[in-house]
């Protein structure tokens, strides 16, 4: 997107002006959001760049749009989930549009018929074509190339998932329902509740390698412990009530 | 010394009843707490001296679960001691007070000191209870000063009294220090100070409900 004057720009697909804060182009519906974050995945991507070839292309940054078709994928299991919703969003959006990416694939963001190693070799030399010609990309060219890196995040996911943060989004241990009800009882029933609360807290602290548990596990513990002292004062105030002092 | 002790007994007044039949006297003088709430805040206080000296202060490991479960075992006897007696199915006496209290207090600590310092997303090293030797280390110590009080009279009143208030003021301290920690609110540098703020504004709140909404109701 190019800048307009303070606060509009002008989409780079439709070429119709709109807010700079815009994440979706109210004319024509094209995403800008992960247009903007490149940026900052570029930065990220860079660590997982694992390939010598993929490291000397790097030098130039007329070529890192080109390198960028073989970019690494995110780390986070969260961001490749979001990656492939966006993916999906932007399979719809762009099915019609005629091909103008380097590969020459049939439609944009078909990533069924995306081959990641022929894409890697042919880095290269496009890169180097690239860098020979003299022209200007124009800037329509870019925009659209861009979901297309994007694209090819896809089977480019690092192999080693297996951290305890990952295994534990993907799937939690424990269900919100569980929680609910192990909350309540600590909160609700004075003196066992909280007993039982903090008991559950030490058994899902001591779980190694879960941190869903042991993250509400250290919360459950505080809650009981925070609402047993409350009760207690409770039960003083009720006691001095009763007894007129 | 007059002022200290009136504030002691005010300080006392706001988190206890201080009936005189239900408090532990040393020599002539009632102590500033309760038979109940001197065990607890004295088991506080006892469980906070020992982690101090066993150098867990810093201590991140909560205690293994059949060490934990044995812990909150331990509050139970004071809770059925409370209830029964208020609700007048039994007589007690400020003996079971006493002692039902320290075992009340004393886990309250072991669970609050490693609770601040827990890390999620790591590995926590030291544990503030090692084994059931360690355990069994405090509680001999628990009964061994319930003794020291209520039959030699060994510990003078002062002693007692500051024990007491200390253990009150840690709690409330570290429960502050806790709360703040773990929703990261502030400087980390400066919850001590964040800390002993909330135990102040407590203080207060307990004195307006103690001298104001509790007056008025009664």
């Amino acid at each position: 997107m190019n800048n307009f004057g303070e606060g509009k720009t002008v989409c780079t697909f439709c070429g119709e002006e709109i807010s700079i804060d815009a994440k979706r182009c109210p004319y024509c519906g094209s995403i800008f959001s992960r247009e903007r974050s490149l940026n900052t995945d570029d930065v990220k991507t860079e660590r997982f760049y694992n390939d010598d070839s993929m490291t000397q292309n790097s030098n130039s940054n007329h070529s890192k749009g080109l390198i960028d078709n073989s970019i690494n994928a995110d780390m986070s299991a969260k961001d490749f989930i979001n990656e492939e919703k966006f993916n999906e969003e932007m399979n719809g959006l762009f099915d019609n549009i005629p091909d103008t990416s380097v590969g020459g694939k049939s439609g944009l963001f078909d990533a069924n018929t995306y081959n990641p190693v022929e894409e890697k070799i042919n880095a290269q030399p496009k890169a180097e074509e690239f860098i020979g010609s003299s022209t200007e990309i124009p800037q329509e060219r870019i925009s659209m190339q861009k979901p297309v890196m994007n694209n090819n995040i896809r089977p480019q996911r690092p192999p080693v998932r297996s951290t305890p943060d990952v295994r534990s989004y993907e799937k939690p241990s424990l269900s919100n329902a569980m929680k609910v009800f192990l909350t309540s009882l600590s909160n609700f029933i004075p003196g066992l509740g909280q007993l039982i609360g903090v008991i559950m807290a030490i058994v899902f602290m001591n779980s190694e390698g879960d941190t869903d548990k042991r993250s509400f596990g250290l919360a459950l513990l505080v809650n009981s412990i925070i609402v047993f002292v409350l009760w207690s004062i409770s039960c003083c105030v009720f006691g001095m009530i009763i007894s007129g002092r | 010394m007059d002022i200290i002790l009136r504030i002691y007994f005010f300080i006392g007044s706001l988190v206890c009843h201080q009936i005189p039949e239900r408090t532990v006297y040393i020599g002539a003088m009632p102590l500033p707490f309760c038979a109940r709430d001197t065990g607890i805040y004295l088991g506080i206080f006892i469980a906070l001296i020992y982690c101090i000296c066993r150098g867990r202060l810093k201590a991140d490991k909560v205690p293994s679960t059949p060490i934990g479960i044995l812990l909150v075992l331990f509050t139970v006897p004071m809770m059925i001691d409370a209830v029964t007696s208020y609700a007048s199915i039994r007589q007690t006496n400020n003996i079971i007070r006493l002692i039902t209290g320290i075992f009340f207090g004393m886990p309250i600590v072991i669970f609050l000191i490693p609770t601040a310092n827990y890390k999620v997303y790591g590995s926590n090293k030291l544990k503030v209870i090692d084994s059931y030797i360690d355990l069994l280390l405090v509680a001999f110590i628990n009964i061994l000063i319930t003794f020291a009080i209520l039959k030699l009279g060994i510990p003078n009143w002062w002693i007692v009294s500051t024990a007491c208030l200390v253990g009150l003021v840690f709690i409330i301290t570290r429960l502050g220090y806790t709360v703040i920690k773990l929703l990261n609110i502030g400087n980390p540098k400066r919850r001590s100070i964040y800390s002993l703020l909330i135990t102040a504004i407590t203080f207060g709140v307990l004195y307006v409900l103690k001298y104001y909404v509790l007056e008025w109701i009664i």
